[in-house]
């Protein structure tokens, strides 16, 4: 019994991830390594990104031509990150659990909570982090049992929530599952 | 021998009757009495030339006959016609020689500006990498608004009226009422 709950622990452990890492991007104050994601549901997210450096720029040049409101907020941010995943093979407090601990790690080291909703079947948060009054990251962490879907977000830059929010509106999100 | 023999027959002729005509300078004409006084032959041909010219002007005035004139009329307005053309087309060509040069730069750099801003175009083509990567971007930003609207709709709905709003209107109710 001991050892198997040695074993859990470990497991537990090794899943959560280092807030800020060593070198480049990741010595970002904004970033957020979700790496440990991939192991933690053992299978593709059904929606991953991770766009930053020389991709990002020419994304923000691309959107130049038809959203230059959208090419402006690119060009301040230096990392987008992205995991989405089926939730119906991954048991539902395994990934809540996860979540928190990720959401611990966050404002012991200095992230401010936006959001913290939990519901019976969706639980929200939302983290930034502040370097000098500017906001150098977002987190965004959601796991939708009522979809079956759960969502890791990073944004690291200088970004405006509000600008976020109001060019977010123009894109129409589909379902997750639909994407 | 005389003088006049010496002379070119055609730059005779001319000087004599350039001389009968009173068409010489001054000069000329002094230096033309001159060579009368020394030649008697060119005396006498100016004579003879004076005679010609006065015998002409006491002719009586000959009508043309018409098939000439209609046909000297027809010539002449062929000539004017022809003339105003030329004249027509040097005008036009006078007025635009100056302008040809701006014109024709112009048009090249026209033609330059054209092809670069066609060639920009085909060259903004979106590389599928980089489409792919704005959809995601796009999709996130988008993802990120929703739920912080949800968010603040299901705050409003679920705490902020029934935990807050009603509350303090209860309190105001009963604040009221006492």
């Amino acid at each position: 019994m001991k050892s198997t709950l040695f074993i859990l622990l470990f497991m537990v452990g090794s899943w959560i991830p280092p807030v800020v890492a060593q070198s480049g991007i990741e010595s970002d104050p904004g970033f957020v390594n979700f790496s440990d994601l991939d192991d933690l549901f053992g299978e593709d997210p059904i929606i991953e990104a991770n766009i930053h450096g020389a991709i990002l720029r020419l994304v923000a040049e691309a959107a130049e031509l038809e959203d230059p409101e959208l090419a402006d907020l690119l060009r301040r941010v230096r990392r987008v990150y992205v995991r989405v995943f089926d939730l119906d093979r991954l048991d539902l407090d395994t990934v809540r659990s996860y979540k928190d601990d990720v959401s611990r790690l966050l404002v012991e080291d200095g992230w401010d909570t936006v959001i913290t909703v939990r519901k019976r079947d969706e639980d929200v948060n939302m983290y930034v982090k502040l370097v000098d009054e500017e906001i150098a990251g977002m987190v965004v962490m959601s796991i939708n049992s009522y979809d079956d879907e759960t969502a890791f977000l990073n944004i690291v830059g200088d970004i405006d929530p509000e600008q976020i929010g109001r060019i977010g509106r123009k894109f129409g999100v589909s379902r997750v599952s639909d994407f | 021998m005389s003088i006049s023999e010496h002379l070119d027959e055609g730059w005779w002729d001319d000087s004599v009757e350039a001389f009968v005509d009173g068409d010489l300078s001054a000069e000329e004409a002094s230096r033309f009495k001159s060579l009368m006084e020394l030649d008697v032959a060119v005396a006498t041909e100016v004579k003879m030339a004076k005679a010609i010219q006065h015998s002409f002007r006491n002719l009586d005035s000959v009508e043309c006959p018409d098939p000439v004139s209609d046909a000297i009329l027809k010539r002449a307005r062929a000539d004017l016609i022809a003339n105003a053309r030329v004249n027509a087309w040097h005008a036009v060509r006078t007025f635009f020689k100056p302008l040809l040069r701006p014109l024709l730069a112009m048009t090249i750099l026209l033609a330059i500006v054209l092809s670069s801003v066609w060639s920009g175009r085909t060259t903004t083509k979106i590389d599928p990498a980089v489409a792919e990567a704005l959809d995601d971007v796009k999709w996130t930003l988008a993802y990120v608004s929703q739920v912080t609207r949800q968010t603040a709709i299901a705050v409003r709905a679920e705490a902020l009226e029934p935990l807050v709003l009603e509350q303090m209107k209860d309190a105001v109710e009963t604040f009221i009422d006492n």
